[in-house]
């Protein structure tokens, strides 16, 4: 977990929770580009939108003779998924992590249960 | 040769049967749960070493074809009775293929738990923030309060902003101090291995005890870290305000009775007799904890010497 803020997947992640549509790795480039100290180079910024691409966390859409690439998941998505893992044991394996406390009230798990159901429902459905 | 292969098989049932059902006698809240601990986690180690012991010296003791495979590789002829190695033969099969299908139940799940961590610490990469103050805590955006750990190379300790906004900064200290000792003393690693032990050998009773009895005493172990280094009030305070409501497990269909255990952990801290455990107790448990482990692995090593004697 080296670096976490300057981790380039993460950086262009951010970008794209934050756009309102796919954007092109030019776009893309230009937003990371904005605040930055250094400039980062074409090739790198497309090469880790590709490797995102292909562990699935982005998913890409011909556009003319570029891609345009969009993450698969909204950022809350991957938080309840995380919030699962850290509330329950799974029956399929062994426990992952030490939790301090069991700690939340049944109302409250399922309503995150819920969500989840309902995003993953309307996931299938789209 | 024969009384060394009995001394395995009965380390193995000493220590597979008996050895469980004694050391949760030790279950009081007096008892030093790091103490304890050791002596669950020699409990099953010996019992594995024996067992794979027995496996070992039912394969290659003569004239199984494992023996038989060892004097092919000496170059000396084998000297046994054709049905003596048919018969040999046929329990080697029923001998391999039942580790064969105990490895195939339990192996693929220890795999599904390291890929599954993998994968929640890769999500967290993304999504998590760092913590202002600590470097080695990682916040996650959700109202619902919850602390955890997980090993890994940087940022292990991971708490929701609903536990951030419950606890006051010396509790959020105290849930600190008590993750910190999971990651120190490798609980995480201790778990995995429980699990692979239990669906090795689910009807072991030193196997199946350890399962309902560790969890609980790893988290008494890092309570008493915390409540050394902050308090025990602080520690109940916190435990309290991340168990709002008990019972949670259960409503999510989780495994085992875990508001008993939590309601056990906060009687436990609020009982007061921390005293260091007494210098007996110590020497006892250092002991088995040396017979414990060293026994079988003795017995092993005796019986491949008499058995490269053979030949």
């Amino acid at each position: 977990m080296a670096g976490l803020s300057g981790s380039l997947e993460r950086s262009i992640m951010d970008v794209l929770w934050e756009a309102p549509s796919p954007l092109r790795v030019r776009e893309l480039l230009a937003k990371l580009n904005e605040n930055a100290d250094k400039a980062l180079a074409y090739n790198t910024v497309q090469t880790v939108a590709e490797r995102l691409a292909q562990k699935g966390l982005l998913q890409r859409t011909q556009d003319g003779l570029a891609f345009r690439y969009a993450p698969t998941r909204a950022r809350e998505e991957y938080a309840v998924e995380l919030m699962l893992d850290a509330l329950t044991e799974s029956p399929d394996h062994g426990s992952i992590l030490a939790r301090f406390a069991e700690s939340v009230p049944p109302e409250d798990a399922r309503h995150l249960l819920d969500a989840l159901r309902r995003r993953t429902s309307d996931g299938q459905e789209a | 040769m024969i009384y060394l292969v009995i001394g395995l098989i009965c380390t193995a049932v000493l220590l597979g049967c008996l050895a469980g059902p004694a050391l949760d006698r030790l279950r009081r809240p007096g008892a030093h749960p790091g103490i304890v601990v050791a002596c669950w986690t020699a409990a099953l180690t010996g019992t594995f070493i024996a067992g794979v012991g027995i496996i070992a010296a039912a394969l290659l003791s003569p004239p199984a074809p494992g023996h038989g495979f060892l004097e092919w590789l000496r170059d000396c002829l084998p000297h046994h009775g054709d049905s003596a190695i048919i018969m040999a033969a046929a329990a080697s099969l029923v001998v391999l293929t039942a580790c064969c299908s105990r490895l195939a139940r339990s192996l693929p799940r220890l795999g599904r738990a390291v890929r599954q961590r993998r994968r929640h610490r890769e999500m967290l990469r993304l999504v998590a923030k760092e913590h202002g103050q600590h470097e080695d805590v990682l916040v996650l955006d959700h109202p619902v309060p919850v602390a955890y750990s997980l090993p890994a190379r940087r940022r292990t300790i991971v708490v929701s902003t609903g536990a951030q906004d419950a606890l006051t900064p010396d509790e959020f200290g105290a849930v600190l101090v008590h993750e910190r000792a999971h990651l120190r003393q490798r609980h995480h690693t201790l778990l995995l291995m429980l699990d692979l032990a239990h669906a090795l050998l689910p009807w072991l009773p030193t196997v199946r005890r350890a399962k309902q009895n560790l969890p609980l005493l790893l988290e008494m172990a890092a309570d008493d870290a915390a409540a050394r280094a902050c308090g025990r009030r602080t520690l109940v305070d916190a435990l309290c305000r991340l168990a709002a409501t008990p019972g949670v497990a259960g409503a999510l269909g989780a495994a085992g009775s875990s508001t008993g255990a939590l309601a056990e952990r906060v009687l436990r801290l609020q009982s007061a007799e921390s005293a260091k455990p007494r210098r007996a107790v110590r020497m006892a448990a250092s002991a088995f904890v040396a017979a414990a482990v060293a026994t079988p692995l003795m017995v092993v090593a005796a019986t491949i010497v008499e058995l490269s004697d053979i030949c």
